[in-house]
């Protein structure tokens, strides 16, 4: 099973690099959940998010062997991920950030699968509705936990521009979650501030 | 420059369920079939390149064949036809007697595929498109005992889980502590459509997976 691979990144990149499918194969197995995650949480739409996940797998696939080590693996990965999340958002704009709100959600009787489905659907509008630079850069903090330094790599913008983006990002997703993030949250009361818009 | 913190919180909220099984190495095989290939703006593109005219002038002549075709037979059999293809995927839920469905299904569309043991097979159950056929599904499905439908169905509940395995959306269905114990088909609003049942005989709950565009809702 490639899951139960013990190799860390830096042999099996340096493997792969030199041609190796199978040490490819495991690479890919292990970090494809994180490039998923990444592109779920950046596309927002499931099924534009799996084209993404392809799209990125089949880069570091194609990329591996002139990935030169001057960036972490894992930097140069959510790079590539968040690349190909973005790419797909531009070719599907019309198709993303569609999701209305809900007022059908289940009621406090409702099953956890229930309950679990719409919390679901509530994160992806709550996304939806805050601006992708904001979003990007809060997901690979608060999702994938970049530090500014990784981020602003990944991004290529200066460090503290991520800062700004992180914190206008995370105000944002406070005030449209608001109680599902906790009592002390959500007390974000507009969208102007951030320049949030619908989209 | 000082950094906040990662709010966990947060980032809960945005954690997202691993792929199952089958998607990862799906788009792992694929992603290493591609770079097997190569880059698409090798080589080889101008050789399949020179193709694309010849098979767009194909399909012209075979738009044209059709149409004159068509006009020579009144321009009615493909309404007829699609209109009969709808009344073969319809519906116990919508019939007018307004009884529940019954997890009966189309018993001459021939022997369903191979069956996974231990989820049971609910058949076609119809068209779900309107609230009082869902409310009645719904009901049936979620109260009362439970059981296989006794009618061959148009696709097996392996080819359902498939199903529910390969749509992105239906990434809660797909969680570890999510026990499904049912699943059958449905059209909504004219999509085929997965439903799926969960939970344990005294708790169950029933969600409709629309497949394309993918998505999932309860029932």
């Amino acid at each position: 099973m490639p899951r139960a691979h013990d190799d860390s990144d830096e042999t099996l990149v340096e493997r792969a690099s030199a041609g190796d499918r199978r040490a490819l194969e495991f690479l890919l197995d292990r970090h494809a959940d994180r490039v998923h995650a990444i592109c779920r949480r950046i596309v927002g739409d499931p099924e534009d998010t799996l084209d993404a996940t392809q799209e990125a797998l089949i880069a570091v696939a194609r990329g591996i062997t002139r990935f030169d080590g001057r960036a972490a693996f894992t930097t140069w990965l959510h790079r590539i991920a968040t690349n190909a999340a973005l790419d797909e958002l531009r070719r599907r704009k019309r198709r993303v950030l569609t999701t209305a709100p809900r007022d059908d959600l289940p009621d406090a009787g409702a099953s956890t699968v229930e309950q679990r489905v719409a919390a679901k659907l509530d994160v992806d509008a709550a996304l939806a509705q805050v601006p992708e630079d904001f979003r990007v850069a809060v997901v690979l903090r608060d999702l994938c936990d970049l530090d500014y330094p990784e981020i602003a790599e990944v991004l290529g913008v200066p460090a503290g521009t991520v800062k700004s983006r992180i914190s206008r990002g995370r105000q944002a997703l406070a005030g449209l979650l608001g109680p599902a993030l906790g009592p002390a949250r959500g007390n974000w009361d507009g969208a102007t501030d951030v320049g949030v818009s619908s989209d | 420059m000082t950094e906040d913190a990662r709010d966990d919180q947060l980032g809960e909220a945005l954690a997202v369920p691993p792929l199952d099984d089958i998607t990862r190495r799906r788009l792992v095989r694929n992603a290493l079939d591609a770079a097997a290939d190569g880059d698409p703006a090798d080589a080889e593109a101008p050789e399949r390149r020179s193709w694309v005219p010849l098979a767009a002038a194909a399909v012209v002549i075979l738009l044209v064949v059709v149409g004159f075709v068509a006009l020579g037979q009144g321009g009615d059999g493909s309404s007829s036809d699609t209109a009969a293809r709808k009344a073969d995927r319809v519906p116990t839920a919508e019939t007018p007697t307004g009884q529940a469905p019954t997890a009966a299904a189309d018993s001459s569309s021939g022997a369903a595929a191979s069956l996974v043991p231990g989820i049971l097979d609910l058949g076609d159950l119809g068209n779900l498109s309107s609230a009082r056929s869902r409310d009645r599904t719904r009901a049936a499905l979620t109260t009362g005992p439970l059981t296989d439908s006794e009618a061959a169905t148009t696709r097996s509940n392996e080819q359902l889980l498939q199903d529910v395995a390969d749509a992105a959306c239906a990434e809660p269905l797909r969680a570890e502590s999510t026990a499904v114990v049912g699943v059958g088909s449905a059209t909504v609003d004219g999509e085929d459509a997965v439903v799926v049942v969960t939970g344990t005989a005294g708790a169950r709950a029933a969600f409709v997976l629309v497949l394309q565009p993918c998505a999932l809702s309860p029932l």
